[in-house]
């Protein structure tokens, strides 16, 4: 067990190197000089140049990658070209009402997702599938930032029942104010969370219904609310908890637009700003940190499938 | 006696697009106290049709019962509501599955299944139900009751996980048990361990058992009754000795007589030239981690044989034995870890795969699934030129071959342009001996080819087989766990355990005088040799 | 012998129902996605010039200027709409078209030949791990935002997926007694690809370009949103949304018709491909999303 879980965890550094590598190499191919593109069109030749310094563009590969690298295993995810600030800190001042943002809206999914993926499959060819199908079929097509547009439009501007956008913390601002204004992102980046969720329950549950042991619980005389609740959806969790890993790739996207739909003064406007500011290092930081936080909780997902399935032995 | 079950006059209709109008039609028969009914069919034939009618487990969506009577005691099954139903099931009524290794909850242990039992019907204690458990679990002679109970599923054998099941179909005193072949999954030894458990546990509580099966070897063993179906319709019931010894359905006398004898025939010695050799053949299976201890399986250890053309050895063997294993390292389409393999005195053991690509014609293979054995998508013609043309035969030639040898194994020509879908499984596993024969091979290895057939169907694939190895001066190496089969069709017998050869031997040999305690054990196995012997000597 | 019919109780009524359902999906998505696309072939042929300024007449509701109203700038937005549909069509397809391409070839190498499985499959692994939005926005960032850059960028972290599934159907496939008969008569590898494995990924594959489609075209949507698309000069349903939030208060139907158009588009998409999966193949379902 402990052999195991110490080779998953050794496992993820090539995966993580890979990361590296690419985010690397992405800015030294980039057509054109990036230095340039970088600097704008109103840029002088020594802005340029100094913005080439501070990529680290100037030396040899060879020695940029290793200074990288080097760098990397410092936990140093590069300098802000504007602020001048480390990109490390500046994570660190909005990492708050992202990761909130982020646990709110896994929590509300998994609720709605779950039962609602399990009663489609229990009652599959119904029109209660055939409705939670469209649901699921119409998140993956509304695009975010149009969906919380038309939240932002119904709840707040017509009904006036929550505030139209920023964020109160929970810790400074308390409780009340938090939920009331994470409730309509939260809503909103769940939509897609919940089809995306809704729909693997739905497929996994449905495959355990027609396993034998299902039928091992009828010819027991067992309920079927209890058969559903006890024998199928033990047996279909890995799959879904496998999706909700990969949906964390979703999610993150989902949280940059949220954020600048909804004024959120999270990393997704940090990334906005940094598009606005031309300030490269940011957005490759945050590249790098996501993916990190990606492979990390995809690591953990991975170990915790032996508390679902026994059979799942290391 | 008294009534235990009655059925009578069921009718269970097929949805509207199938090829018959009911599943089962008029379907009488009863099963009273302390007896064993054996209800005896091929595929299709309804069997368990019936069985998930009395448990009303049927898929409401497509089978529904539209006449008839189900009594269990008096009552009738298909007038009551869920809930009442649900309430007999479990506690008056049980079933077992074919599939003991799907049928149990993979992630909950096998005692809390078991104990479910209690938690549904009756409202008793968790340290009484529990304990309950454990009796049960001892009455099922199974070892190390408290083991047991905390265990999951997949860390039990087959057989072990049937013994749960039966201990859980028993915990409540059912007055029927409903046993759909409930031994067919499990290995020959395994399989006559359970069979006289459930007669022990049958016997001695004094219930009613349906029991289903394909083998009349196994209701020989068992049955007090049998019923016999086809498509649907009981065609011929009574006492077993009766069914048995004298058939008045013709269906009946076709099921019996195809069912292969034990006693195997004579045969002369095989004298052809040796074909195949391998020494010493070994295969490790390891799995290296690269951090921690590596496991290693030896699937096959120092396996020795040599088959001549025009002689059939059979290798057999129970799950697990590594007879497949063997074959597979023949064919190469798994690497031997050591040892040789010599076709026609050529090692290809280790040979490169561009080199043996042009030996391959010489060794082919017939594979057990006749459903996954045809790629789908391509019509039989041209799965069977593929071969040939490979080694530059060209297309017209081919196609004239494959015409020839489409009729040899008896399918008409124009079976070339259809597709593997609209064969039977028994066309099928015809149409690769004919893949395999196009390509003029001198060795044939028939990979539990008759495996997955009905038995009517087995025997006439049997009677190609054979036929095709004496026209062909084939070199025929016959993979199987059925001693029966073996006997009939082999001149010659490997017998496996673990990966190892226990015995080797001529057929008529082996089996008059095994000499392996494994070899016994085998034989002793075999379900219905009473019967057969029995009904010998009086012919 | 498992007795094939009626041993499990399912039986064919429920997969007729779904196919039935599933070919009425696929249908009306397609009918709907045939309109569109025609409409974005030939509509601006018809309509103003979607780039014409005319400051008399900014931020107009729909109706008093045209369908849509106009924007700040005057310009109509039903014509900019309109064109803004072929800019997501060719987004769309030109993406599903290079992923499946692309994620076909290193598939099907990864699943056939060991010593570079572990090599694709780690770096696969590593690609699927940066969020695709930033991966976009930092090659945009680097390269100026054109429609080239904006198709690479979102066909990138498409890749893994594609690479997955074909690998995966095929280190089943090989497993089949078909694929081992055939090399048991010699066929030579690449024969075994292509007659006997590759087909087998065509239907997995048209129902996973329905699905790169969609989010691609929405990828490229959020990406102009954010203003890291498509440049201004040709209207996109991103950019023009973007473009609309600053006055999003007074004016909402300028990000809303865009909107609603892309979500109708992203929509038929995907109901063709949900039809196409339970219709082709039930089995394949769960392999994907």
């Amino acid at each position: 067990m402990f052999k195991y879980v110490a080779m998953r965890v050794l496992s993820t550094i090539p995966v993580m190197a890979v990361v590296a590598l690419f985010v690397f190499v992405l800015l030294r191919l980039a057509p054109g000089d990036p230095a340039a593109v970088i600097a704008g069109d109103y840029a002088t030749a020594e802005d340029v140049e100094r913005i080439r310094q501070q990529l680290g563009l100037a030396d040899s590969v060879f020695v940029q990658f290793l200074r990288w690298l080097g760098g990397l295993m410092q936990g140093d995810l590069g300098t802000s070209i504007f602020s001048n600030r480390p990109v490390t800190e500046l994570i660190g001042q909005r990492l708050e009402p992202t990761l909130l943002l982020a646990l709110t809206t896994i929590v509300f999914s998994v609720a709605v997702a779950v039962p609602l993926g399990t009663l489609a499959a229990y009652r599959a060819g119904s029109a209660v599938d055939r409705v939670v199908m469209l649901f699921s079929v119409g998140g993956f097509s509304v695009p975010v930032f149009v969906l919380g547009y038309i939240l932002i439009y119904t709840m707040s501007m017509s009904l006036k029942i929550l505030p139209v956008q920023g964020y109160k913390s929970p810790f400074e601002d308390g409780i009340g104010p938090f939920l009331m204004h994470i409730t309509l992102p939260t809503v909103t980046l769940s939509v897609i969370f919940i089809a995306l969720i809704s729909r693997m329950t739905r497929a996994s549950v449905l495959e355990v219904l027609e396993e034998d042991y299902i039928r091992t619980a009828r010819a027991k005389g067992q309920s079927e609310f209890r058969i559903l609740l006890r024998h199928a959806l033990r047996n279909a969790a890995v799959p879904i908890v496998t999706v909700i890993g990969i949906g964390i790739a979703l999610l993150i996207g989902g949280v940059v637009v949220t954020e600048s739909v909804y004024n959120i003064p999270g990393l997704g406007r940090l990334v906005l700003d940094a598009v606005l500011a031309r300030d490269y290092p940011i957005i490759q930081g945050l590249m790098l940190f996501f993916s990190f936080i990606y492979i990390i909780i995809n690591l953990i997902i991975d170990l915790s499938y032996t508390f679902f399935d026994p059979r799942i032995r290391y | 006696m008294t009534g235990v079950l009655e059925i009578e006059g069921l009718t269970v209709s097929l949805p509207a697009a199938s090829d018959r109008e009911f599943a089962i039609k008029d379907v009488t028969f009863n099963v009273e106290e302390s007896e064993i009914v054996c209800i005896v069919g091929e595929s299709g034939s309804g069997k368990s049709v019936t069985a998930f009618s009395v448990m009303g487990l049927l898929d409401r969506r497509s089978l529904v019962p539209v006449a008839g009577a189900i009594r269990l005691q008096d009552r009738d099954l298909l007038k009551l509501g869920d809930r009442e139903l649900r309430r007999l099931r479990g506690e008056r009524m049980s079933m077992i599955f074919q599939e003991p290794m799907t049928a149990l909850n993979p992630v909950m242990r096998v005692g809390e299944q078991i104990a479910e039992m209690h938690e549904i019907h009756s409202g008793m204690s968790k340290p009484r139900r529990n304990e309950r458990v454990l009796r049960a679990l001892e009455d099922v002679r199974l070892p190390e009751p408290d083991r047991i109970f905390s265990s999951y599923p997949h860390q039990l054998s087959g057989g072990q996980r049937q013994r749960i099941m039966i201990a859980m179909a028993l915990l409540l005193e059912p007055v029927l048990l409903i046993a759909d072949e409930p031994t067919t999954a499990l290995d020959v030894t395994t399989q006559a361990k359970i069979l006289s458990l459930i007669k022990d546990l049958q016997s001695s509580r004094g219930m009613g058992v349906m029991f289903i099966t394909h083998d009349f070897g196994v209701v020989a063993e068992i049955a007090n009754r049998v019923v016999v179906m086809q498509n649907g319709l009981v065609v011929e019931q009574g006492p077993v000795e009766e069914v048995l010894q004298s058939p008045k359905h013709p269906y009946t006398r076709l099921l019996i007589d195809a069912v292969p004898s034990i006693e195997p025939p004579d045969k002369p010695a095989p004298s052809g030239k040796v074909a195949l050799e391998t020494e010493r053949l070994n295969k490790v299976y390891s799995s290296a981690g690269w951090v921690g201890r590596s496991s290693t399986v030896k699937a096959a250890q120092d396996v020795s044989l040599t088959l001549r053309r025009g002689e059939t050895l059979g290798i057999v063997g129970e799950s697990g034995s590594g007879k497949s294993t063997v074959a597979r390292c023949i064919m190469r389409l798994i690497d031997p870890t050591s040892g040789a393999v010599l076709i026609d005195g050529v090692d290809i053991a280790d040979m490169r795969q561009n080199r043996l690509r042009h030996l391959r014609h010489q060794i082919q293979i017939v594979f057990q699934d006749p459903y996954r054995s045809l790629n789908p998508r391509r019509s039989v013609g041209k799965s069977i030129v593929e071969g040939p043309m490979n080694f530059g035969v060209p297309e017209d030639e081919a196609w004239r071959r494959a015409k020839d040898l489409i009729e040899v194994v008896g399918l008409s020509a124009d079976s070339l342009d259809r597709y593997p879908h609209q064969f039977s499984g028994g066309q099928r596993q015809r149409i690769c001996i004919a893949r395999a024969l196009v390509m003029e091979p001198i060795i044939l290895i028939a990979d539990e080819a008759v495996s997955a057939l009905d038995v009517s169907v087995q025997s006439q694939v049997l009677d190609l087989l054979d036929s095709i190895r004496r026209n062909f001066q084939l070199a025929v190496l016959f993979i199987t766990h059925d001693l029966r089969v073996a006997a009939q069709i082999c001149d010659r017998i490997i017998v496996m355990q673990n990966g190892r050869v226990v015995e080797t031997g001529s057929t008529s040999a082996l089996f008059s005088d095994p000499k392996a305690p494994y070899t016994r054990e085998l034989l002793a196995a075999a379900p219905g040799r009473a019967w057969q012997a029995g009904s010998r000597a009086e012919n | 012998m498992p007795e094939a019919s009626g041993n499990a109780p399912s039986g064919s009524d429920p997969t007729t129902f779904r196919i039935a359902v599933a070919n009425r999906s696929v249908l009306w998505g397609g009918c709907a996605l045939a309109a569109i696309m025609v409409c974005a072939a030939a509509g601006p042929f018809f309509v103003a010039d979607p780039v014409a300024l005319n400051p008399m007449n900014r931020l107009k509701p729909p109706g008093a200027e045209g369908f849509f109203g106009t924007d700040m700038l005057g310009r109509d937005l039903f014509s900019r709409v309109l064109n803004g549909a072929r800019v997501s069509l060719t987004v769309g397809i030109a993406v599903a078209a290079l992923s499946i391409a692309v994620g076909l070839v290193l598939g099907l190498i990864a699943g056939y030949i060991r010593l570079l499985d572990a090599v694709i499959m780690r770096v696969m692994d590593g690609l699927m791990s940066i969020p695709a939005i930033l991966l976009a926005i930092a090659m945009i960032s680097l390269s100026g935002a054109s429609l080239l850059t904006v198709v690479s960028a979102i066909v990138i972290p498409e890749i893994p997926r594609v690479v997955r599934l074909v690998r995966s159907i095929v280190l089943t496939v090989r497993e089949e007694p078909y694929v081992e008969a055939a090399i048991a008569s010699g066929t030579k590898v690449p024969q075994i690809m292509y007659r006997h494995i590759l087909p087998n990924t065509i239907a997995p594959l048209i129902v996973q370009a329905t699905y790169i489609c969609g989010s691609a075209m929405l990828l490229e949507a959020i990406l102009g949103f954010l203003g890291a698309g498509i440049p201004p000069e040709i209207p996109s349903w991103g950019n023009i949304m973007s473009e609309g939030r600053t006055y999003f208060q007074l004016t909402p139907w300028i990000i809303f018709f865009p909107g609603i158009a892309l979500a109708l588009t992203v929509l038929s998409v995907n109901f063709v491909g949900d039809g196409l999966r339970d219709t082709l193949d039930p089995r394949i379902a769960r392999s994907m999303r």
